[in-house]
């Protein structure tokens, strides 16, 4: 039963559910490689366990008795079977059931299909994030009316209320350390904003002071979107105070504190409030 | 003083793209000729026509636009040009360009046709004589006719089909074209080459992890197959000393990248600084920035060689700033470890060792339930170049300090390819001037915005050329960090900017996304 779970995980590792994918192994390696196609995949798995699994392990990746297939030339050269076929037949390799030489094929084909599938869910951005639920909710309750001092901003009865069901564990992860970007993806920063708006005061010399929605700011210019809706732009100089407010400073600034069993023990009290 | 050194360099590159290698350990004026300019990495220009005084009148002399053929656009510079008699020569994925360095008008345009690979980026070209060399993304070296771009010949450098591919602007050294590869999507050992640039014969070929028993560093690793399977690209162009005839380059991350409980040790030459005899490859020291990494954070940022003082003493040396937020300097003659010290925060330590190692934290390796760890994957700096300053005695560099969650999403015994990867949390992005004698932050511009991607350039006229977050490029005071100049180029910095002096007028380039941009500091017309 253990070896057909893992294999189960191997396959379900590269079209996990929850985030945006891309086709496996897409932009990486030879633009001809081998595609794998899930009905040959399924086929090839069910053979692959009948006649390679003992010696070449339920992933594929090698035992005593065998070579890892994952990192094998032969695999990775191979293009719908044939290499794969050539070197059974040539090398008298001996399978578990089927006499040497007898597959045909579409079984050789089948089973690059399977193995093809294997090489690529080892890829960068082929498997997910699999449980975050370990910390402790008493502890996490605990650091969230305490020491994290959450309470200043949040409320487990107003905004925060039911947040365990709008979210998925790893998203309330990622979003409670800091919720403006995207909880998933690498580019960072690349996430639209997701929580409160930072928010400028700006006050040229000898003028009144604007208050808005921060537009842009760098070292050289500032815009803002007033409360009428207009976009106001400046020239930054020594004259012009800019004050910028950003309702998440206070998440940055917890980042240096949180130890990893803060960061599960919170993840689980805000899953458990459904 | 400056006219002889013109005179010197035009000498120096009378026969076209042949650089000298004793004039290449000093940075050149009327030209830039390699990937850092000169041999030493420090990205530091002699010229001071533009200068703290008068940097303000810097304005545009062109933009070139590279066009791939498919209309124009849709391709990111990040390649350095090099600039050789008044003609640039830079390249992108799959495509080199030789444009007039006066006009920013096309010359030639030599397209690649690829099989594949990752088009990542494709960091710069190499010169010899009359000819180029530029990496493809399918594992080619390939030499051009400098004068029109006609292929010479192409030579095949790694094997795509174990998902390798090639990004590194080659390093000439006499007769040896230096040539990297790149790739951490499957596992397979990283090496670096020489090959003659006459022929593109391979001269020598060193791995950067043990591939036999016996081999160097095997002991770090559980098994000779963990080891022959454990990366250690070489990403980025070396830097080279001509006395000591030794090339200096960062080893890439080792694979698995981060579910590494198949390959327990220290992983040697993963995450290590590299030096390497360029006549045989034999290699003659190593220091190890990132034991064990499992955080992707490759070792490979350019080792600068500073002609410095320590406790009074000269001293011939190398500092890193290294993508795992820590700044090493280290004798270059022997590999000994000088100083180690983050240049941004970090929390994946408990220390440094007494050889000046920093020693990884068990708790901050990846995790099922994750691990929050800065710097975050990209680093706390990356591939981008920095510069030394000799004047100021600062090692400048875009850093990021950011935050992520480290995931483990293969828990098995023996994990392959990436088996986790990390979730971005937050970010912040600034140009941190370190004291090389001290590793301490002389002084730090902080950006507003995130996620920096920018090279740097340092000059005798005082100033520092950078890129921020939000498009500018911006030339600050070397010494304070204050900004005196900008331009918005309408995006980020995408490469390492370059300056050099043609008709006696200083030129500044620098490329945003698919636009090469030239700013001059013109003479009054006569």
């Amino acid at each position: 039963m253990r070896l057909l779970i893992l294999l189960v995980t191997a396959s379900a590792l590269a079209f996990s559910q929850g985030r945006p994918q891309r086709a496996p192994g897409a932009g990486v390696g030879p633009d001809d490689k081998h595609i794998p196609d899930s009905a040959g995949a399924e086929r090839g798995k069910k053979l692959y366990a009948s006649e390679c699994i003992n010696c070449h392990g339920t992933q594929a990746r090698g035992t005593e008795r065998g070579a890892d297939l994952i990192r094998s030339t032969v695999v990775l050269k191979d293009r719908n079977g044939i290499q794969i076929g050539d070197f059974l037949n040539n090398n008298q390799h001996k399978l578990q059931v089927t006499p040497t030489g007898q597959l045909t094929r579409a079984q050789h084909l089948d089973l690059a299909h399977f193995l093809h599938g294997l090489v690529l869910s080892t890829l960068r951005q082929t498997q997910d994030v699999l449980d975050v639920l370990t910390g402790d909710a008493k502890a996490g309750a605990m650091y969230f009316n305490g020491e994290g001092k959450c309470t200043g901003c949040h409320s487990v009865t107003g905004d925060l209320k039911g947040i365990g069901r709008r979210y998925e564990p790893v998203q309330l992860q990622q979003r409670f350390l800091f919720p403006r970007v995207s909880a998933f993806g690498r580019r960072f920063g690349g996430g639209s904003p997701q929580g409160k708006s930072v928010t400028l005061e700006v006050t040229p010399a000898g003028g009144k002071t604007v208050k808005g929605v921060l537009v842009f700011i760098d070292d050289f210019n500032v815009a803002l979107r007033d409360d009428l809706g207009e976009y106001q732009s400046w020239k930054r100089t020594p004259s012009l105070k800019v004050v910028k407010n950003d309702p998440l400073q206070f998440h940055a600034e917890m980042l240096d504190k949180y130890t990893d069993k803060n960061m599960h023990d919170i993840t689980a009290y805000l899953e458990s409030l459904k | 003083m400056r006219a002889l050194l013109v005179v010197l360099f035009s000498a120096v590159l009378s026969a076209q793209g042949l650089p000298d290698p004793s004039a290449l350990a000093k940075a050149p004026t009327s030209s830039w000729p390699t990937y850092n300019g000169d041999y030493s990495g420090r990205r530091f220009s002699p010229l001071k026509q533009i200068n703290a005084a008068n940097v303000h009148q810097l304005s545009l002399a062109w933009i070139h636009r590279a066009n791939t053929g498919g209309g124009g656009g849709g391709t990111r510079l990040s390649a350095t040009p090099i600039q050789i008699n008044g003609v640039l020569y830079f390249s992108a994925p799959d495509h080199v360009w030789a444009v007039d360095a006066r006009t920013g008008r096309e010359i030639w345009h030599y397209t690649w046709e690829s099989k594949g690979g990752l088009h990542i980026g494709n960091r710069g070209v190499a010169a010899y004589h009359n000819w180029l060399y530029f990496e493809t993304p399918d594992c080619h070296l390939v030499a051009l006719n400098m004068k029109d771009g006609k292929e010479r010949w192409r030579r095949q450098i790694c094997d795509l089909d174990k998902f390798y591919f090639a990004t590194m602007s080659p390093l000439v050294i006499r007769n040896h074209i230096v040539t990297g590869v790149s790739g951490d999507d499957l596992d397979a050992p990283g090496y670096i080459e020489a090959h003659d640039p006459e022929t593109g014969d391979l001269q020598w070929r060193t791995y950067t992890v043990p591939m036999k028993a016996g081999d160097p560093g095997v002991e770090s690793w559980p098994s000779l197959e963990a080891a022959q399977h454990g990366g250690g690209m070489t990403w980025i162009t070396p830097t080279y000393d001509p006395d000591l005839n030794l090339i200096y380059f960062g080893t890439g991350n080792p694979q698995p990248v981060i579910a590494a409980k198949g390959r327990k040790g220290d992983n040697l030459f993963t995450e290590s600084i590299l030096a390497v005899n360029p006549d045989n490859g034999k290699m003659a020291w190593y220091f190890q920035v990132s034991p064990h990494d499992t955080h992707d954070w490759d070792g490979v940022e350019t080792p600068v060689l500073i002609d410095g003082e320590i406790n009074g003493q000269k001293r011939k040396l190398l500092a890193q700033a290294s993508r795992n937020g820590f700044f090493f300097v280290l004798d270059r003659a022997t590999g000994k470890n000088v100083l180690t010290t983050d240049f941004v925060k970090t929390n994946w330590t408990s220390g440094v060792d007494k050889i000046g190692r920093p020693i990884p934290n068990p708790a901050k390796e990846p995790q099922i339930d994750g691990a929050l760890v800065t710097p975050n994957q990209g680093g706390g700096t990356n591939w981008y170049p920095p510069s030394f300053s000799p004047d100021t005695g600062l090692f400048y560099v875009n850093a990021n300090r950011a935050f992520s969650v480290y995931y483990i999403f293969d828990p098995s015994d023996k994990p392959e390819g990436w088996g986790g990867n990390d979730r971005n949390v937050y970010g912040e992005s600034m140009l941190q001037a370190i004291d090389y004698k001290t590793g301490k932050i002389k002084w730090s511009r902080k950006w507003e915005g995130q996620g920096t991607r920018g090279g740097v350039l340092s000059t005798a006229g005082g100033l520092v050329f950078a890129g921020d977050t939000t498009g500018n490029f911006i030339a600050l005071n070397a010494s304070t960090g204050q900004p005196l100049w900008h331009a918005g180029l309408g995006g980020s910095v995408s490469n390492g900017p370059i300056t050099y002096e043609l008709d006696g007028s200083q030129y500044v380039l620098v490329s945003s996304g698919d636009t090469l941009f030239s700013f001059v500091m013109n003479s009054p017309v006569k």
